[in-house]
């Protein structure tokens, strides 16, 4: 092999290791984002629009509320800092849902299995239904006495929705995700539903994602904010 | 012992709502999702007509009432925000005046705990909060009875 012909081969592995590099460095999220919810048949339900930025290396989430009343919800961790004109108003606990966020899981490409696959859960039965596959996965073996299957819907290999159900194998709640686009070559979903089954009816929260920004550059302070407790 | 606590969270989060209806058995049904999703945007049909006011005029919730619109009064409070944030966490039960059964049961004893059950009509909620209720009850009584045991005792000796 000529040395120009290994340096060309070469080249290109860099140029291919550095897109690879590049494709699964996604590390920001920023959008606009509403959450609508209320119980079926109900008349009043809960809004909440506003912007989230998202920093999966920092592990901080930061929600500037616009509606109800303009605030900022900060996340690091397990807790959550309300704040109303930069003054700390109330902290408190949240579950450490960070991993299963729906933002680390569109940046760490984990979307289209929800993350199941890292956690042990392994794929059992598959069905075509039309366009979508139909795929089940199955609890560890050490957490079945806990954990129910999940099954889900993949349509061109974009997750379309998903199932939870509890160990006996009861329907707990369902996602669909629709309204897809492209950013950075990240696919994103623009509208979220999420229904939980309880025996006094049907629970229906709608997440819609809008002006979606991806390794945002600037904005540094506001990603990596200070912990109001810190100060 | 990262996976653990994945595994942890994961089993926190999908645990909720164990009351629901039986689906399937052995395999699953592909038609399970079939759901016509525009019924649920009929349901969030107005909150979606408040969301565009929102997005269009850039208004708050007390400027709303202010005014006295009549889609201020289609929102609760949000009472719960991690709940609606975090998504994958399910709503918050039903609560008699957003207090805990546990203090019910604790400070109001048996009322306490009659009250929380004759007031809620979810029946999971009822469940549990009655329940907390019962616990709350059971700790408040044996708290009041070690005390005056211990009254007597103290005034039998030092009284």
């Amino acid at each position: 092999m000529s040395i120009p012909f290994r340096f060309a081969c070469l080249f290109v592995w860099v140029l291919l290791a550095s897109g690879l590099q590049a494709q699964n460095n996604f590390f920001r999220f920023k959008s606009d984002f509403s959450i609508k919810e209320k119980e079926a048949g109900k008349d009043q339900g809960r809004l909440i629009t506003g912007a989230i930025y998202y920093d999966k290396n920092l592990h901080k989430t930061v929600y500037n509320i616009r509606f109800p009343e303009p605030e900022q919800w900060l996340v690091r961790d397990t807790f959550m800092y309300r704040m109303k004109a930069d003054t700390l108003v109330s902290q408190q606990m949240v579950p450490p849902v960070g991993e299963f966020s729906i933002f680390n899981m569109i940046l760490s490409q984990q979307l289209n299995d929800f993350g199941l696959a890292k956690v042990g859960y392994t794929p059992g039965d598959v069905q075509q239904d039309g366009n979508q596959v139909i795929s089940q996965w199955l609890p560890p073996e050490q957490l079945k006495s806990y954990l129910g299957p999940v099954s889900m819907a993949q349509e061109n290999k974009r997750i379309k929705a998903a199932a939870f159900y509890d160990k006996d194998k009861k329907l707990v709640s369902k996602f669909y995700f629709e309204d897809y686009t492209v950013h950075s070559g990240l696919p994103v979903p623009g509208k979220i539903y999420q229904i939980f089954y309880r025996e006094a009816g049907e629970f229906v929260r709608i997440m819609t994602l809008k002006n979606i920004v991806i390794n945002q550059a600037d904005e540094d302070s506001t990603y990596d904010f200070v912990v109001p407790t810190d100060k | 012992m990262q996976k653990l606590l994945s595994l942890l969270t994961l089993t926190l989060v999908l645990l909720q709502f164990p009351e629901s209806s039986k689906l399937w058995g052995s395999s699953v049904p592909p038609s399970i999702f079939h759901d016509d999703l525009s019924n649920w945007d009929c349901e969030m049909a107005v909150l979606t007509e408040l969301e565009q006011l929102v997005q269009e005029h850039n208004t708050t919730l007390t400027q709303l009432q202010a005014a006295n619109h009549p889609l201020a009064q289609q929102v609760l409070p949000i009472d719960n925000a991690a709940s609606m944030l975090f998504g994958s966490s399910a709503p918050e039960h039903e609560r008699l005046l957003g207090i805990p059964g546990f203090l019910w049961g604790f400070c109001c004893s048996v009322v306490g705990m009659f009250l929380v059950y004759i007031a809620l009509d979810d029946p999971a909620s009822k469940k549990k909060e009655g329940r907390n209720a019962i616990i709350g009850c059971a700790v408040g009584t044996c708290i009041w009875v070690g005390t005056y045991v211990w009254l007597m005792i103290w005034l039998q000796f030092y009284g």
